[in-house]
């Protein structure tokens, strides 16, 4: 006598399923066949339009179709009234919408909607921008809808500083959210630059932004975003392209020019050129690391006599795309066999910015609460490798040894990433030799018994004569290692060396010593066929060394060493 | 006497409380034939909520004594093998009321009021003699209602013809009803508001005419009263928790589809003399100001833990027997994270168990998240809704309701203790198999050994949030822990105007805790500490201190009220066994004790059957039969039929509504950190077809 509840037995569900399936296939099969008949005969109707909607509306991704649409957008534009087509448009627009409700992650709708927003007379922006935060809130990491935002802002012209303010405000209702804080690296350099370092904030700004970010890592201290954020914050401004050295040697008529970052010199389009008292030279540049075509460090030969003028001094002087920030000078006086002029990496804040007394004070008192933080959280590899890189930017070496022992304890709370702390860790060793030595002023750098894995930096040492790499964990000498182009003596004992491919066409090396290390053949010694002046090789220790015939093998690979030690 | 009832029925249940009306909805569910009864004019009995004007005349039906209604002649209906319980008449579950009012009695227009209030108000004026008029309350300037929706054009007509009252009104002083309270508090009291009035009469009333420029709009009592039906006061202070069991049977039974809620927005503490935010969401400690970045590591870490603290047996194992505050105390935490975690987290006691407090936090936890930044969900136009949604549910499946209908008693038979019927107030038997009572209406004698608790409360209207922010649509709770030892914690909520219980520009205030003594000796010292209760807000001066102030009080009640949740069935004499006697609301914050008792009655009385399915979308009613909805239920009795019919009504239009609701649910449900299943569970239909589309797309696309 009551209301009772329809049950529908299970099969009779499939069943009516089945059917229903089967009903949408064939409706799915017919409108298709449809469309493509018309297509065929270019017929670029309302019909089309209508089937291709019903079609897109219960999947989107049918890029075809939208290509489609398009189409017969482009066709109505010739043939139909504005405002008809405007209107057109706007049902467009709703369509979409629809559409995106669907299915919010489909590259062809969203495409298919920027189209159309350009193709409108009168586009609504402010529409659309509703829309975007729509379906932000939806979804906040929906990285198709952040294209489309940065699509309208760009249109539409919106103000910097209200796109800030929308992301402070998603910030701040949940920071787990990479996209916000990555659009916000993106705006606060436009609305708060630093005007003397490319892609950096003003000072007072970025203060806030470390006690922003601060308090999303302790609040959650395992969730990534933040720390990213941070480490942003933490980095260093772009480098503007530079010539950081330029280096001239009469013995061998060769002139080396170092740029701070890679550079083709054989492109049309630029010009690297060359000046020797004030008179044009055209040498032929290459790059020193063999057939690439970008490289930091180019290298030239002079015509005969060049360099022999027999006058007092002589001026070199590059020139890169005639450009007067982009030269280099430097004179060498008679009876010298080389001169050089070169930007200390100090000097250059490479490796460190140089801060103002609030922005030390800050980091350090950032450096305080992350340290802080370490103890309550002491497994929290983000926050020890944070408490690393603020050592870093603070004082590299006064914090040296405490680095050490923050990468130890980083090394047993993620040890799945050793490798990547060794080679980070690596990194920085060397950063601080390459600040010792300039601070010492010589041209010998020490990197013994660092617990080296790679080497980097390589392009900063192009006027480094001896090098000590002993007592190291590296495996090879790689590539990299042809910007030594000064280098005299090499030590690199007591490592698992395998590789020196890198220890090729180096003009000045006299001495290496590879002692206790893994090389195999003498084939693996090839490379050291071209430094021609090498007169001294130390393999003791090596399995090569345990081939028959070995000396007279390597005598034969390499005639110009005079002494050749194998045990 | 047209309207008969039917005379047989399988469950009467007396009384609309929360507990009836859900075990009222599950029997109905089940499709037991449910007579619902309640003696008063409205739905919910102690959890009604009231406009101002029918909250006066509940006071003043509280104070009444008890008529003896005439004798209705129920013995000529009785069989020799039976014998009678006579139902109590009236419900004594409340008293001590107490009302104070601080505004301006402009008693000209009281339009909205009834004839009760017309009433109060002139023995109001009676008690304060001298009618001192203080200031005038700026009635010609405009009148800012926020939003109004267009649905007040009645009162917007009224507001009309109150500015052409004059310039100046009469103020009277506040004047403690006279109610049954114990009269030193109340002379206390009475002096203190006596002072205040001739500190008002010093000023000279014309000048503050002339020079005062009101900026804001002076809530004045006849404001209040013309506003009255934006009121919806309710007298039982409850949030739900969002993964609280009231919830959960409610998005279970479908009930949902008849209330609308607001998540709750504020957690505030009372700390050092200050009210303060706390932080207890992710988002909330991230944004917060008051926290040290060590603190907010503190707090997230031991929250963390206590999301999960059954993992860990080793933080906690050693403390299990111990207090909760003393198990805070070895956690490393700052006094205030200890302070917000006791007592606005896990809204504990000191004497609570560290079990307890671990627990207490857990839930609040589990339940972040849900809906929105806090746990709790409020519902719009006030908790006496709650009970009304359960009924309606009740009447979709031929539950027959009747208000303003007395029981005179229960027909029991002599042999067996069962209670065969009921006889109303008109003299009609109704058989019925069960009885589910209200324990109101329990005789006198059977509850001579009950020992009750009692609840204090307190109403107030204010003019202003205990704590300022961005936005004045806030709706907190405030958990103040006792100023000295021995005294109740109190909970406050306050609720704004865009949840439908109060005027805008005015707070709706609730106090709640478990009685020490009246509720005035309880709560006082609370609302004295948060609030200002005098008649300075009508002098003014200076702009800038306004800023600053606490909240103004503008109407107080006071009341208690009976807790009978601890109360087991056994303690009742001489029940027969069919009569379930149901609990009326308690002190606790949830309503999760209300809704097990409702579930363990329900399945004393049909064990096996399920308690409140979900109820079918309105499409999937096939109604047996002679075709066609049983509009009246299968009764041909006018007076029953209405509220079903309202229902059915809900029903042809419920295609929507459903939708509506669905919606809401899974946008809402979005917005929480996880999937909710019931959010999952009506969309997962609806996805499947295109899917299959897809699927078969690549063999005919290009």
């Amino acid at each position: 006598m009551h209301g009772r509840i329809k049950v529908k037995s299970t099969e009779e569900q499939k069943e009516q399923k089945a059917k229903e399936r089967a009903k949408k296939l064939q409706f799915y099969q017919a409108t298709t066949a449809a469309i493509s008949e018309k297509r065929k005969d270019h017929q670029f109707d309302q019909e089309v339009l209508e089937l291709t909607g019903q079609i897109l509306s219960v999947n989107p991704d049918y890029a075809t179709y939208w290509n489609l649409r398009r189409q017969i957008f482009l066709h109505f534009e010739h043939e139909k009234e504005p405002e008809e087509v405007k209107s057109i448009h706007q049902k467009e627009l709703f369509f979409l919408e629809t559409c995106l409700r669907v299915n919010p992650k489909s590259y062809g709708t969203w495409h298919h909607r920027c189209w159309v927003m350009d193709h409108m007379q009168e586009p609504d922006w402010k529409r659309e921008l509703e829309l975007c935060n729509k379906f932000l809130e939806y979804d906040e990491r929906n990285f198709h809808c952040w294209d489309y935002r940065r699509f309208v802002v760009q249109r539409s012209a919106v103000p910097v500083e209200e796109e800030l303010a929308y992301t402070s405000r998603l910030i701040s209702t949940n920071f787990s959210n990479y996209s916000s804080w990555h659009y916000r690296s993106t705006l606060l350099p436009i609305v708060h630059p630093d005007h003397k370092r490319q892609g950096r904030i003003s000072e007072k700004i970025l203060l806030k932004e470390y006690e922003l970010v601060q308090n999303a890592f302790f609040t959650d201290p395992n969730d990534q975003s933040a720390w990213f954020y941070y480490r942003w914050l933490l980095g260093r401004a772009d480098s503007l392209l530079k010539i950081n050295c330029l280096y001239v040697n009469r013995d061998q008529r060769r002139i080396l020019v170092c740029f701070s970052r890679p550079v083709n010199v054989l492109s049309k389009s630029s010009k690297l050129i060359l000046f020797v008292d004030q008179k044009l030279i055209l040498p032929e540049w290459r790059p020193v690391a063999g057939q690439k075509t970008y490289s930091c460090v180019w290298l030239c030969d002079l015509p005969e006599c060049t360099l022999d003028n027999g006058s007092l001094h002589q001026d070199i002087k590059v020139v890169w795309d005639g450009d007067d920030d982009l030269q280099k000078e430097c004179t060498i006086y008679k009876g010298k066999r080389e001169s050089w002029c070169r930007d200390s990496a100090t000097a250059e804040e490479l490796f460190r910015c140089q801060m103002s007394v609030e922005k030390s004070t800050q980091l350090q008192s950032e450096l305080e609460s992350c340290k802080q933080l370490q103890e309550l959280e002491p497994d929290n590899k983000w926050c020890l490798l944070t408490v690393i890189l603020l050592m870093r930017a603070l004082d590299p070496l006064g914090y040296e040894n405490e680095t050490l022992q923050y990468f130890k304890a980083l090394k047993v709370a993620d040890a799945m990433r050793t490798r990547y702390y060794n080679d980070l860790c690596s990194k920085f060793v060397i950063e601080n030799c390459i600040l010792k030595m300039e601070y010492a002023e010589v041209r010998v750098i020490d990197m013994s018994h660092k617990n080296l894995t790679r080497l980097c930096y390589l392009d900063q040492m192009v006027l480094v004569t001896h090098m000590n790499l002993s007592g190291n964990q590296l495996t090879c000498l790689p590539p990299s290692f042809l910007t030594m182009q000064c280098l005299e003596v090499l030590n690199a004992d007591d490592n698992s060396i395998e590789n020196v491919s890198g220890l090729s066409n180096l003009p000045q090396l006299e001495e290496v010593t590879l002692r206790n290390n893994c090389i195999q053949t003498p084939a693996d010694l090839q490379p050291l066929a071209s430094c021609l002046k090498l007169s001294f090789l130390d393999l003791k220790g090596n399995p090569v060394c345990n081939l028959p015939n070995i000396h007279s093998e390597l005598t034969l690979l390499l005639p110009q060493v005079k002494e050749i030690i194998l045990q | 006497m047209a309207d008969l009832l039917p005379t047989e029925f399988d469950v009467v249940i007396l009384g609309t409380g929360l507990q009836e009306s859900i075990i009222a909805a599950a029997c109905s569910r089940i499709g037991q034939r449910v007579l619902h009864i309640d003696r008063k004019t409205y739905y919910a009995g102690d959890w009604a909520s009231f406009t101002f004007s029918g909250l006066l005349s509940w006071i003043e039906e509280c104070k009444q004594e008890s008529s003896s209604g005439e004798e209705t002649g129920w013995q000529d209906q009785l069989q020799e093998s039976e014998e009678v319980l006579l139902l109590c008449s009236r419900n004594k579950s409340v008293q001590n009321i107490e009302v104070l009012s601080y505004v301006s009695q402009d008693s000209d227009d009281d339009l909205e009021v009834g004839a009760l209030e017309m009433k109060q108000a002139a023995a109001i004026c009676k008690e304060g003699e001298e009618t001192v008029p203080v200031v005038n309350e700026g009635e010609g300037c405009d009148i800012h209602h926020g939003p109004s929706d267009g649905d007040s054009t009645p009162t917007g007509q009224l507001e009309n013809r109150a500015s052409d009252t004059p310039p100046y009104d009469e103020t009277v002083p506040a004047v403690p009803e006279e109610g049954n309270l114990d009269s030193t508090s109340s002379s206390a009291l009475e002096s203190d508001t006596v002072k205040e009035t001739v500190q008002g009469s010093d000023l000279p009333p014309m000048q503050e005419v002339c020079i005062q420029e009101p900026k804001k709009v002076k809530i004045t009592y006849s404001k209040i009263v013309k506003e009255g039906r934006r009121f919806n006061i309710d007298l039982v202070s409850k949030f739900l928790f969002s993964r609280g069991s009231l919830v959960d049977l409610l998005i279970k039974s479908n009930v949902s589809r008849y209330a609308e809620f607001k998540n709750v927005t504020r957690i505030l503490t009372y700390q050092n003399g200050q009210v303060e935010q706390v932080p207890c969401s992710r988002a909330d400690v991230f944004a917060s100001k008051q926290l040290s970045v060590v603190e907010k590591r503190m707090l997230m870490k031991f929250l963390t833990f206590c999301m999960d603290y059954e993992q860990h047996p080793e933080e906690y194992l050693d403390f299990k027997d111990g207090k909760f505050s003393e198990f805070l105390k070895t956690k490393k935490l700052t006094a205030s994270l200890h302070h917000f975690i006791q007592h606005s987290i896990a809204m504990v006691s000191d004497a609570a168990s560290t079990i307890e407090g671990l627990k207490a936090t857990q839930h609040f936890l589990n339940c972040l998240g849900r809906y929105g930044n806090t746990p709790f969900l409020f519902p719009l136009y006030g908790l006496g809704e709650i009970p009304q949604c359960f009924c309606r549910m009740c009447a979709v499946f031929g539950g027959t309701y009747c208000l303003r209908h007395s029981v005179e008693c229960l027909v029991v038979d002599k042999e067996s203790k069962r209670c065969k019927a009921v006889i109303d107030g008109r003299g009609q038997r109704i058989s019925c198999e069960n009885v589910i009572v209200e324990e109101g209406y329990l005789p006198q004698e059977c509850c001579k050994h009950v020992q009750y608790q009692q609840i204090s409360r307190a109403v107030l209207i204010t003019d202003r949030s205990v704590l300022k922010a961005e936005t004045d649509q806030q709706i907190s709770i405030l958990t103040v822990p006792p100023f000295e030892p021995g005294q109740p914690t109190v909970r406050v909520i306050e609720l704004c105007s865009s949840t439908m219980t109060c005027m805008p520009g005015t707070y709706l205030v609730h106090l709640t805790c478990v009685s020490r003594r009246s509720a005035r000796e309880d709560l006082a010292p609370v609302v004295s500490k948060l609030f200002v209760q005098d008649l300075k807000q009508e002098n003014e001066t200076t702009e800038g201190e306004e800023e600053e102030e606490k909240p103004h009080v503008l109407w107080a009640l006071y009341f208690n009220m009976r807790d009978s949740s601890s109360v087991v069935k056994r303690a009742y004499a001489d029940l027969p066994v069919n009569v379930y006697p149901c609990s009326g609301p308690d002190s606790a914050l949830d309503c999760d004790h209300t809704v097990s008792e409702a579930k363990s009655i329900f399945e004393q009385l049909f064990p096996g059957e399920e308690f409140c399915p979900p109820a079918p979308n309105p499409e999937d009613i096939i109604y047996d039969g002679e075709g066609g909805p049983p509009r009246d239920a299968g009764f041909g009795s006018p007076a029953t039929a209405e509220p079903s019919e309202e229902i059915n009504a809900e029903i042809s239009a419920g295609d929507q509504s459903t939708k509506e609701a669905e919606t809401e649910c899974s946008t809402k449900a979005s917005q929480g950190e996880d999937d909710t299943p019931e959010s999952s569970s009506p969309k997962q239909e609806e996805n499947d077809p295109p899917d299959s589309v897809n699927d078969e797309q690549p063999e005919d696309s290009q």
